[in-house]
Order: C-alpha cells, then structure tokens, then sequence
C-alpha cells in the first residue's frame, strides 16, 4: 500500500524508576501477559510499527566534542530509566495518547511518554 | 542455540500463556543450573534465574513466548550470569572461583543435545527435591526450600502460604542454604543404602506441602490449589524414577489426585465450607479420580501398609461413593482402625470417631471421641467440639448439640469456619 504522504508516526518512551522491587515469577507471568495483549491489540489493529525493550548497561550519556564529556548510566540526574520504546500509529496525536492510555506498566511503575515523529516525505 | 522465532503477527486469538509457565521454568532453571554450580551456590543459581526471568517479561511481549522457554532462558542464564558475577556487589570477592564454574558449567548445559535436555532437566529436579528434602533441615525449611526452589514461588508466596512474614521465609531460606553449604550437601541421588528413608522423607515433605494447600479456605484460594498441583508434579516425578517409584509413593499420589479430586465442590458459590454430605459430588473431578485409582492399583504390590496407603483407601471410598448415604462407611472404619494404630494424632482418632458414629450410630461415635486418646490437646481443636455437636444434633439432643457448637465458636478463627459453625448452632437452636 503506498501513501502519497505518510500519516505521522508516534513514538512511546516508557521510563520506570531505577530501583524497582522484585517480583515472583507469577508476578512477572502477569505482567508480561499484560504487556503482551496490550502489543497484541495494537498490533490486530494495525497501530504496532516496532518497539523494543532496551538493556539497562551497558549505557553512556556522551556530551562535548567528540562526546569527550560522557557518563556511564545509570545517570544521576535521571530518576528513571528508559525502559523501552515503541513506534506506533495512529489517526492523530489524541488517538495517540489514548492508545498509550492502555499501557499496562501504568496502573504500577512505568511512565509512558507520548511524542510525534515528523512525518516522513511522500513515496 | 536457534533463535525465538517470532509470535505470529495479527492473529486474533493471542494463546494465553501456559499457567504458571514462568513459575514451572524458574524450578526446571534453578534445578539444572545448581547442577552446574553445586549445592553450595544454590543462591547464585537462584538470582540468575531471576535475572533471566526479568529478560523474558521485559522481552518476550514483543517477541511471543518462545517455542522451548527453557532453551531460550538457559542461554539467556549464560549470557547474564557473567555479568551478573561482575556486577553484584555480593559476588565480587569470589569472582575468581565463581566465573570459570559458571563459564563451564553453562557451557557443558548447553552443550547437552535436544533428546538429553529434556532428561537431564527431569533428573536434576529429582536431585533438587532430596536436596531440599535433606534431613538435616527443619519441615517447615524443607518445605519453604522446596516452593522456592522446585515451586518457583517467591518468599511473599511462600510467606502467605504459611501464614507468616516473609522476613520470616527469607531467614529460613538463609539458613537453609548455609546448612547445606557447611555440610556439603551434594547434588546427587542418595547412596543406595540410604535412599529408602530418604524418599521417605521427600514423601513427607510433599504430604506436608498437599496438605498446606489442601486445608480449607485459609488466604489466597488459587495460591493453595497451586500448592496441590505443585505436591503432585513433584510426586508424579518422584513416582517416574525408579529411585522413588516405590508403592508408597504412589499411594501418596493416589490420595492426593483422590483429595484434589474434590476441591471444586468443597466451597459453595459464596465461599463456605460444605460438608462432605452436603457437597455437590457431580462437581467433583472425574479425570483426577481416574488418576487416583491409576495411582492405587500399582501402590497396593508389596507388603507394607503405609498411611499413605490407608489415606487413600479412605478417600478412594469417598470418590468412589455416589452419595454421602451409599459410602463404604464400614471400609472405612476398618481403614480408620489401622490408621489410628499407626498414626497416633488426635485428629487421625477424631475422624475415625465420625466413621464410628456412621457405622454404629451417633451415640458410639461420641463414645469414641470421649476415649480418644490425648483428648486434652483436642480440647482447643475446634474440629472436634463441632463434630461432638454434630454427633448431638443425630442422637437428637439439641441442647447439648447447641453447647459444642458455642464452644467450637470460641476456639475456631477462620472466616469460614465460624460461619459454617454459626449456621449448625441456629439449626441446634431451633426455630
């Protein structure tokens, strides 16, 4: 299917504190059957482009030339780690949100931040 | 190690994930992974399971659940355990020793081929159950390390399983691991000599465990039926090795399936308990009866006479009976004769005093409960003023039915149980 111009994307960013308590086996059973019906219905829907969950280190902050000034994560000025990412879409940065609104790790740890990408030139 | 492959995209039905698969996984890794690193790193174990259980909820939603879990989280063990060496804090001033026993030992379990991994998995489990078992540990310590470890449940399951603080679990656990560190305990089966009372220690473990999660209505009701299901995996497993398939075993396994058999109809749709006569036996579990009397044909080859073997004559006479009024009552006092002469618990007699009453009136029943022996430690057992009240209530002598029941009221702390009771003493009451 070709688009004259694509339709924007949106990207979700899920942040969740550094030090989260540990969870039993069941626990983690209930939470990956969430996150995966969650995917699972975006992706019936045709709205899951891509996503994945990012390893916590190895991690560095580079900043200055040459990333001469750089920082091995966890960063200290951060509270949060970015946990992961997904690159969705949607009718409109509204629809967006809503789509977000369903993320599991909300009713717990996680923070899922909501932004739109450029759309990308036409094919 | 192949590569997950991924969930199949836009189905509609999303397969719900295997009950407890992660639970079951966790027992399969810590089993084959201690295997590698030895008894006395059984922590070690424990926390890179963790760790690769952590990598499967982070990364198995995007991916699907793997087609072999237990490939695909033994190679993830191996590739974190190394770092998790470097990392952890704990870990650090034994790295040298610590990392070349991981490096080899992930290495030799990966190294298995397919058609062994599967055996060598179930192998190390039954390992693992007579390490957990050892006899140096206190009941309650085997039984917590079996649920860790085996059971796959965390020290906040395990804590409310017992009716105790998790601080209370996790220092048991602790000292479980440093007696079988200090005394070297291996990761073997015992020596011939020594296996028969060892599996029947095992056995007595597992009873100990059906038992916790068969007791009525105490907490978390689907955490308990986990219990049973988890008693009878791991009997079923001992009962597949020929160093644990010995008749008792299976007798053990009998009265279990029997026991679970009529878990569905104990409670009634709002929560309470429901005598034997009053349950709806056509919601009983028919396959689980079937595996009982699988279980009893086998277990009755040889001589002895355990009271696994006299428990589950007892219970098979319950499943096999199509109502409260057509039970083989006096089987079943003969059951209780002998059990009573092996076991000699109070409530071994008290239940015994209930077949006595059905088979020669309720007046003998009560008789019987007035000889049993060490009747001052059934005093506080609420059990027994209610089943003397019940005893009442058939002699036809309310009042004194009416007097057990208050008193069982006083001695009795469960939810259930009180209302249960409360119900009897309105009926003894009268309108």
């Amino acid at each position: 299917m070709t688009q004259t111009s694509a339709a924007p994307t949106y990207l979700f960013v899920f942040r969740h504190p550094e030090d989260m308590p540990e969870l039993t086996p069941e626990q983690m059973q209930q939470s990956y059957q969430k996150w995966a019906d969650w995917i699972q219905s975006m992706r019936a829907q045709g709205q899951y482009l891509a996503g994945e969950p990012l390893e916590e280190n190895p991690a560095r902050l580079l900043r200055g030339a040459r990333g001469a000034q750089n920082t091995d994560g966890p960063f200290a000025e951060a509270k949060e780690v970015i946990g992961g990412f997904m690159r969705i879409t949607a009718r409109d940065f509204a629809h967006a949100v809503e789509i977000a609104r369903a993320c599991p790790g909300l009713g717990t740890y996680t923070s899922v931040e909501v932004r739109q990408a450029k759309p990308l030139p036409g094919v | 190690m192949p590569s997950a492959p991924p969930a199949a995209v836009g189905t509609d039905a999303v397969a719900q994930t295997v009950d407890h698969l992660f639970r079951r996984e966790a027992g399969r890794l810590v089993a084959t992974l201690t295997r590698h690193f030895g008894v006395a790193h059984l922590h070690l174990a424990e926390d890179v399971v963790q760790d690769a259980l952590v990598r499967a909820m982070q990364i198995w939603p995007y991916t699907g659940v793997p087609e072999h879990p237990s490939a695909w989280l033994l190679q993830t063990a191996k590739n974190r355990a190394l770092d998790h060496l470097r990392r952890a804090r704990l870990w650090r001033d034994r790295q040298a020793t610590l990392v070349p026993l991981v490096e080899d030992g992930l290495h030799g379990a990966l190294a298995v081929p397919p058609p062994r991994f599967e055996d060598e998995i179930r192998d190390s489990q039954l390992c693992m159950m007579f390490v957990c078992c050892h006899p140096g540990l206190a009941p309650e310590a085997q039984v917590a390390l079996t649920l860790k470890t085996l059971g796959g449940f965390g020290e906040p399951e395990i804590a409310a399983a017992f009716l105790c603080t998790e601080a209370a679990i996790a220092k048991r656990l602790v000292r479980a691991r440093q007696y079988l560190r200090e005394h070297r305990v291996g990761f073997e089966l015992p020596a011939a000599a020594q296996l028969a009372p060892r599996v029947a220690v095992v056995r007595q473990v597992l009873y100990l465990l059906f038992n916790e999660g068969y007791k009525a209505s105490q907490g978390d009701a689907l955490l308990r039926a986990d219990l049973c299901a988890d008693a009878i995996r791991l009997a079923g497993l001992l009962a597949a090795h020929p160093a644990g398939r010995q008749p008792a075993t299976l007798a053990l396994l009998a009265l279990m399936h029997f026991n679970t058999a009529r878990l569905p109809a104990r409670v009634d749709d709002t929560g309470s308990l429901l005598l034997l006569a009053e349950q709806d036996r056509t919601r009983w579990d028919r396959r689980e009866i079937e595996h009982g009397l699988d279980c009893l044909a086998p277990s009755a080859e040889g001589a002895e006479v355990s009271r696994y073997h006299l428990e589950a004559g007892i219970a098979a006479c319950h499943c096999l009976a199509p109502s409260y009024a057509a039970t083989d009552w006096r089987r079943i006092l003969e059951l209780y004769d002998q059990l009573v002469a092996l076991d000699r618990s109070p409530v071994a007699a008290l239940n015994r005093a209930v077949a006595v009453a059905r088979v020669h009136g309720p007046r003998a029943g009560l008789r019987a409960l007035d000889e049993t022996a060490g009747t001052a430690a059934l005093e506080q057992y609420h059990l027994r003023h209610a089943v003397a009240g019940q005893l009442w209530l058939d002699a036809g002598e309310p009042v004194r039915a009416a007097g057990c029941f208050r008193q069982a009221l006083e001695l009795a702390a469960l939810p259930a149980e009180r209302e249960f009771l409360a119900r009897r003493l309105a009926e003894a009451d009268g309108p």
